[in-house]
């Protein structure tokens, strides 16, 4: 086993398409980081395999911030220990431990569930618009993705523009100890432990659309760094992992390759 | 289609800047832009071709194209201009694109 960088930073999306945040030390499941996309709205008029409402059709949602009211409880699941000892999947709280509250680009605080909160989205969908909940992680493709500080700067250098990393909308910021940008990529099918406990394989490199082209701060898009990516990099930048065993995590972790 | 519009034969080419050098492309009837460019030996950005990463979002500078789908685009990109290279094909014979926009 051989450590190749350390985890940066940890985020989680709790509604899909919004803004995320980043947590201190948190469990990461199966199915992803506890309280990841965990929310999601489908609009009527997205395709059955993508329901999804997104910040692609509505930049601006990327500006809705989403939080958990009982932040500590979504953080960790609480017999989690005593399930490790008895090598079980540590079960999660009720679903209302996960209840959240919205606050919106125009300053408005809603209960996730209140009406007012997708009365506030209508105007830009053409679709009928719902809320969706799921405690399994409404991912894209993998339950987690990567992307690192390498390829960061990389991409900055390559196309002169300055790039917030959170464009990017990874669940693990991370910096590699001794590696170019794209050194991900050649981690596919390896298994890497990070922290004490959680195992992962990377899967597959991450193809990138529209949404990286959104500035997280002020929703303005910016095509010129998803044209890049595709012409320079074949439309990928970062990659996506599926977890082999589960644990909790930090900033600051050790990442360790193992095989 | 209005009345007014050329018949798709009658489209032979279209208009794309691209690295900042706008290129006069042959239009195939019934191919998307993006072929057309492709097989000009052009290298515009493109990915998914299903009409939903938006890799190949470029400027309509003028002329009319329709995009056969759009699962990526927001009013607002539609408002700026913007259409999908992978999707569109020319409505009228003065179609210019942005591919650098």
């Amino acid at each position: 086993m051989s450590k190749i960088g350390t985890l940066e930073s940890v985020w989680r999306y709790p509604v899909k398409s919004m803004r995320g945040e980043q947590v201190d030390e948190v469990f990461v499941a199966y199915t992803g980081v506890m309280g990841d996309r965990l929310y999601a709205i489908s609009s009527s008029q997205a395709p059955p395999e993508f329901p999804w409402h997104t910040n692609r059709e509505q930049e601006e949602f990327v500006l809705y911030t989403a939080s958990y009211k009982n932040h500590q409880a979504t953080l960790k699941p609480p017999a989690m220990e005593a399930a490790f000892k008895e090598a079980l999947n540590p079960p999660y709280p009720l679903a209302d431990a996960f209840a959240l509250e919205i606050n919106t680009p125009a300053g408005a605080t809603l209960d996730v569930e209140d009406p007012a909160f997708l009365a506030s989205l209508r105007d830009k969908s053409a679709g009928e618009l719902r809320l969706h909940f799921t405690q399994k992680n409404a991912v894209d493709c993998r339950p987690l993705s990567l992307f690192s500080r390498q390829t960061l700067v990389q991409l900055e250098q390559e196309t002169g523009l300055e790039l917030n990393k959170r464009r990017f909308r990874a669940n693990f910021y991370v910096d590699w100890d001794a590696a170019d940008g794209f050194y991900e990529n050649e981690l596919v099918n390896q298994r890497l432990k990070v922290g004490d406990r959680l195992e992962i394989m990377v899967r597959e490199l991450d193809p990138r659309c529209k949404s990286i082209t959104i500035d997280p701060d002020t929703a303005a898009t910016q095509p010129q760094i998803l044209k890049h990516i595709a012409r320079k990099h074949n439309g990928f930048a970062g990659v996506y992992a599926a977890v082999l065993t589960e644990g909790i995590v930090k900033p600051g972790d050790e990442i360790c390759l193992l095989d | 289609m209005n009345t007014n519009s050329p018949s798709p034969t009658e489209i032979t080419s279209f208009r794309a800047t691209l690295d900042g050098i706008e290129h006069e492309v042959a239009y195939q009837p019934g191919e998307v832009l993006l072929d057309c460019m492709l097989d000009a030996d052009l290298d515009p950005a493109f990915q998914c071709q299903e009409g939903h990463c938006g890799s190949c979002m470029v400027v309509r500078v003028s002329g009319k194209v329709e995009m056969r789908q759009n699962n990526v685009l927001s009013q607002r990109d539609l408002d700026q201009g913007y259409v999908l290279l992978c999707q569109s094909i020319p409505l009228s014979a003065d179609v210019r694109v942005d591919c650098d926009a």
